[in-house]
C-alpha cells in the first residue's frame, strides 16, 4: 500500500455561498503536483453548501428533547437542536427505529447501531461547539452530494479528491472519492487528524504520495553511527532493553525483497524519539529511542540509554533477545515473510543498509543479504519478528561485530543460536571474509576477536507452526515522549528531505556495501 | 514553483523534553532558512524567498506567555512574528520533510520565575449530592468545574505552582470544611470554580470578588482580562460580590459558563473549550502574582490601578 503524507492548507474563513472547488483551486492547486489528492473535510463543505443552522433557530419539539438524553453526552446529537434536526433529515419512524437498534445493540453489546439504522449521514452532523467560531454556535449537518464535489472538483482542477469525516479518535469515514483515489492509503494518511479538531482552520489537506528517493551508495562517508539497541518483550520482561542511536534519517519501510540505506546526514546527536509501526502493509520500527544521544566517536564502545518497552510481540518468538553487534559500514538483513499485520521489528542501528527480503524461509536464492565489511562494533543490533501465519520468528541477522562474516539465514531459539552462523541463503557482496567463529558471544564488542575459519554453520531446526490467526497479536504500540527537534516517526517511516544516499532495489537480489 | 508557506499554529506542551515550552510552527513546502531575530518581547523570523499560501493572518495564542502569532507577507518573503507577554528564551529549528517546518520554541521559564513555588487554592463547587447547577440536557456544574480545576492544576503543575484543589473526587464538602480549606494562609490566592445558573439569563462567562478582601479585585481584573481574551463566550462583567466573609488571601469567583444555557452547556462539552478556560485562568494567575511582585510596567498586560495585594487578613477598604 502506498503511504501518503499529508499537507493541512490554512484557508480563509469559508462561508455559504462558495464554490469548494474554487476553495481547493486557491489554495491546493498552487502546492499540488500530479498526482496528489486533496481532501476536503465535510463539516467545511457543509459550511460551504449552507447547512450550518443556527442553533437559536431551532425549535426543538418534545421527542428531540427527550432522546437527546440517549446518546453519549460528548458526542454528537446530544443537544436538542442537534436531534431535532436529525430527526429532520430522516423522519421519525428512522429516529425511532435506530433508537431501538441501539438499544438492541447494546445488550448484545455492540456499538453503532443506531446509525446503521437512522443513517450514516447522521453520524457527520456537528452539534453545537463542534466546530470552529462563528459557527460554534451551529449545528452543522453533513454535506449534500460530496459525490458530485468531487467530481466538479477533480473536472476543475486535474486533482484527485475526496470529502473526509475525520475526528482525533482515528476514525475516518471518506464520504465520497474520486475513482483515481485510493480510499484506504487516504483513510491510513488521514488517520492522525490533520485537519485538526479546533479552530486550526485546515480544511484542505494535500496528500501526496511517498516515492522512494533514488540516491547514490549508503554509509560511504565514513562516518560511524553508535549506540545500542535492546528489545524489552513481554515475554522476555524488562530485561532486554531497545533502544537505537545514530538514526536521523527517515526511511521508506523495505519492501520484500527491497534494500534501503540507512545514512547518517551529518546531524551527530539528534535522534528519532518516536517510531512508529508501519510500513508498506507490514509494520516495521526503525529506530527507537528515548532521547538524544550523543553519538560516540570512532571507537568507542556504545552505550544503552534508556529502555523502551514495545509491547504485542508475540510470546511465540522464539527466542531472539539478544543484541547483536553490526558494524555501521556492515549490511543487515531480516529474512522472514513480511505479512500484513506481521508484528516485525527490525531495529537498525548505524548501518549502512537495511535489506529485508520476503522469504518464508532461507531458501537458496532468498535473502541476498549484504555483505558487510569488518570493522570496529559501533552498535547492536536486535532483529525480532513474529509472523502470526508462519513460523515464530524467522530472522537472519548479518554483519555480526567486528570480523565475523555476515549471519544470514533463519534464526530461533536461544540467542546463542545466532551465533550458529547462517545459512547462506543468498549472494554476497563478492567479498570472502572468514568465516566465523559462531561461538564467540554477541552483543558489544569489549574486543575484538580475530575471525577464525569455522566450519559451516549447523542447519537450523525447523521452525514451530505459526500461533493461530485469532491469537494474533496487536500491532506493538511504542509510546515515547516528542522529540526536542524535529523527527516524529509516528506510525510510519518517512524519508526526509535531505537525505542522501539512499537507494531502494526491488527484486531479491541484495548486496553489500 | 516558489517554496509557499501553508499554515501555521500554535501548540503548548506541558510534557515531554524541553516541557513546558510553547512552539510555534510554521509549515511550508520546503524547508526554508529562517532568519531569527528578538526585539523585546517580539520575536520575528523571516522565511525569505516563501511566499503566502494562506491568508495573513493574526492568531492569538494567549497562554500566558505567548500573545499572538502574526504572520505577513513582504517583499522578501514571509515575516513571522510572535508577539510576548514577557521576554522569554527561545530558540528556532527546522524540520526537513513535507510539509518542512520552522519551529520556534519558548520556554516557560519566565512563567516558573513567577509561579513556582506558589500555592494556589482551586476551589471547584459543590461535590457529591450538591450537584451544583444543571444544564439543559444532562451537565452539572459539579462535574464540569472539577474538569476545568483539574485542568488547572495541571498547568499550574507545569511551572512549578503548588495547587491545592479544596477536593479532587465528586465528593461533598460541609460548608465549614470548604471555608477551612479556603482559608489556607500559606496560598497566595484563591480561585472558586463555578458555572452560572440563572436561566433565561445572558450566556457566557463573568467573574465575582468580595470587596472585604484584600487584592481580591485585582486577582478578579486579571483573571476576567484572561477569559475575555480567550474565550468565545460573551462576557458578563467582573462584578463585586456582596459577601461578608473576608478571606486572608486574594479571593475571585468564576463562572466559567452559564450552565443554564444549551450554548453554554454545549460549549462545556467541549475538551478544547476547557483547556482555554483553563488556561486563561492560569495566564490570570500568572499576571496577579507578577503583577503583586513586580509593580513595574512591562512584564506583562498591565493591570489598571493594581494595589499589591497582601495575604494575612488585614481589611482594606475598597
Amino acid at each position: 500500500m502506498t503511504a501518503w503524507r499529508p499537507l493541512p492548507l490554512r484557508t480563509h474563513l469559508l462561508s455559504p455561498g462558495e464554490e469548494p472547488a474554487e476553495v481547493v483551486r486557491r489554495y491546493a492547486v498552487p502546492v499540488a503536483e500530479a498526482g496528489d489528492v486533496v481532501c476536503l473535510a465535510e463539516s467545511a463543505l457543509a459550511v460551504l453548501q449552507g447547512r450550518a443552522v443556527p442553533s437559536e433557530t431551532v425549535r426543538p419539539c418534545l421527542l428531540a428533547r427527550l432522546l437527546c438524553r440517549l446518546p453519549d453526552p460528548a458526542g454528537s446529537l446530544a443537544t436538542p437542536q442537534a436531534m431535532h434536526l436529525a430527526i429532520a433529515e430522516v423522519g421519525t419512524p428512522r429516529i425511532l427505529a435506530g433508537v431501538v437498534a441501539a438499544g438492541l445493540g447494546r445488550l448484545l453489546g455492540r456499538r453503532g447501531d443506531f446509525y446503521r439504522v437512522a443513517g450514516r449521514s447522521l453520524a457527520q452532523i456537528d452539534d453545537i461547539a463542534g466546530t470552529l467560531p462563528p459557527y460554534d454556535r451551529c449545528v452543522v449537518l453533513g454535506p449534500k452530494e460530496p459525490e458530485a464535489v468531487v467530481t466538479r472538483i477533480k473536472a476543475e482542477t486535474g486533482l484527485g479528491a475526496c470529502v473526509t469525516d475525520v475526528n482525533d479518535l482515528g476514525r475516518v469515514d471518506i464520504l465520497a472519492a474520486t475513482p483515481d483515489v485510493d480510499r484506504e492509503a487516504v483513510a491510513g494518511a488521514l488517520r492522525r487528524n490533520p485537519h485538526g479538531n479546533a479552530d486550526e482552520r485546515t480544511p484542505l489537506v494535500l496528500l501526496r504520495r511517498e516515492e522512494p528517493r533514488p540516491g547514490g551508495r549508503g554509509g560511504g562517508d565514513g562516518r560511524l553511527l553508535t549506540g545500542e539497541i535492546a528489545l524489552e518483550t513481554p515475554r522476555h520482561g524488562r530485561g532486554q532493553p531497545v533502544a537505537v542511536g545514530g538514526i536521523r534519517q527517515q526511511l521508506p519501510v523495505p519492501g520484500v525483497g527491497e534494500e534501503t540505506h540507512l545514512h547518517e546526514d551529518g546531524r551527530h546527536g539528534a535522534l528519532p524519539e518516536e517510531v512508529e509501526v508501519r510500513g508498506d502493509g507490514f509494520p516495521v520500527i526503525l529506530g527507537v529511542k528515548s532521547h538524544q544521544l550523543p553519538l560516540e566517536e570512532e571507537g568507542e564502545a556504545p552505550s544503552l540509554r534508556r529502555c523502551l518497552p514495545v509491547e504485542g510481540l508475540s510470546p511465540e518468538l522464539a527466542g531472539i533477545r539478544e543484541s547483536v553487534g553490526v558494524d555501521a559500514q556492515e549490511n543487515v538483513g531480516v529474512v522472514g515473510r513480511l505479512e500484513p499485520q506481521a508484528q516485525v521489528l527490525a531495529v537498525v542501528l548505524g548501518v549502512g543498509r537495511v535489506f529485508v527480503a520476503g522469504q518464508h524461509r532461507m531458501p537458496a536464492t532468498g535473502a541476498d543479504l549484504a555483505g558487510q565489511a569488518p570493522g570496529q562494533v559501533q552498535g547492536q543490533l536486535l532483529l525480532h519478528q513474529s509472523a502470526p501465519r508462519h513460523a515464530a520468528v524467522e530472522a537472519a541477522v548479518a554483519g555480526v561485530h567486528r570480523h565475523h562474516p555476515p549471519r544470514q539465514g533463519t534464526v530461533r531459539g536461544h540467542p546463542e543460536d545466532l551465533h550458529h552462523g547462517a545459512r547462506a541463503g543468498g549472494r554476497h557482496q563478492g567479498r570472502r571474509r572468514p568465516r566465523p567463529d559462531h561461538r564467540q558471544r554477541h552483543g558489544r564488542d569489549e574486543g575484538a576477536q580475530p575471525a577464525s575459519a569455522a566450519s559451516p554453520p549447523a542447519p537450523y531446526p525447523s521452525l514451530p507452526h505459526p500461533p493461530p490467526h485469532h491469537a494474533r497479536r496487536p500491532l506493538p504500540a511504542v509510546s515515547l515522549p516528542p522529540p526536542r527537534e524535529t523527527m516524529r516517526w509516528r506510525g510510519r517511516v518517512r524519508r526526509t528531505a535531505g537525505f542522501r544516499g539512499g537507494r531502494v532495489r526491488r527484486g531479491r537480489r541484495g548486496g553489500g556495501n | 514553483m516558489s517554496p509557499r508557506v501553508t499554515n501555521a499554529f500554535a501548540r503548548l506542551l506541558l510534557e515531554g523534553a524541553g516541557a513546558p515550552r510553547t512552539e510555534v510552527v510554521v509549515q511550508s513546502t520546503r524547508p526554508p532558512n529562517p532568519a531569527a531575530a528578538a526585539e523585546g518581547r517580539v520575536v520575528t523570523v523571516l522565511l525569505p524567498g516563501f511566499t503566502l499560501n494562506m491568508p495573513p493572518d493574526c492568531l492569538p495564542v494567549l497562554d500566558g506567555l505567548v500573545q499572538a502569532l502574526e504572520v505577513t507577507e513582504t517583499g522578501e518573503g514571509v515575516l513571522v512574528r510572535v508577539l510576548l507577554d514577557q521576554e522569554a528564551p527561545w530558540e528556532v529549528a527546522r524540520k526537513e520533510g513535507w510539509p518542512a517546518e520552522t519551529i520556534l520554541s519558548f520556554s516557560h521559564e519566565p512563567l516558573r520565575a513567577v509561579l513556582a513555588g506558589h500555592a494556589v487554592l482551586v476551589d471547584p463547587a459543590h461535590g457529591g449530592r450538591d450537584t451544583g447547577a444543571r444544564g439543559p440536557v444532562n451537565l452539572v456544574e459539579k462535574d464540569v468545574v472539577l474538569d476545568v480545576a483539574r485542568r488547572l492544576a495541571r498547568h499550574l503543575e507545569s511551572v512549578g505552582a503548588r495547587p491545592l484543589l479544596t477536593r479532587d473526587a465528586d465528593r461533598a464538602l460541609a460548608a465549614a470544611e470548604r471555608w477551612a480549606a479556603c482559608s489556607r494562609r500559606e496560598a497566595a490566592c484563591l480561585v472558586h470554580l463555578h458555572t452560572g445558573h440563572e436561566p433565561g439569563y445572558a450566556r457566557g462567562f463573568r467573574t465575582l470578588f468580595s470587596l472585604r478582601s484584600a487584592g481580591s479585585r485585582e486577582l478578579a481584573l486579571a483573571l476576567h482580562r484572561r477569559l475575555s481574551a480567550r474565550l468565545p463566550s460573551p462576557d458578563r462583567g467582573c462584578h463585586p460580590l456582596p459577601s461578608r466573609r473576608r478571606y486572608p488571601l486574594p479571593a475571585a469567583l468564576v463562572e466559567v459558563v452559564n450552565l443554564a444555557h444549551p450554548l453554554d452547556e454545549a460549549q462545556m462539552r467541549d475538551t478544547v473549550f476547557k483547556e482555554r478556560a483553563a488556561r486563561a485562568i492560569f495566564a490570570g494567575i500568572k499576571d496577579f502574582l507578577a503583577a503583586s511582585r513586580q509593580p513595574s510596567p512591562g512584564s506583562g498586560p498591565s493591570t489598571a490601578s493594581t494595589r499589591p495585594p497582601q495575604p494575612g487578613g488585614e481589611e482594606r477598604q475598597p
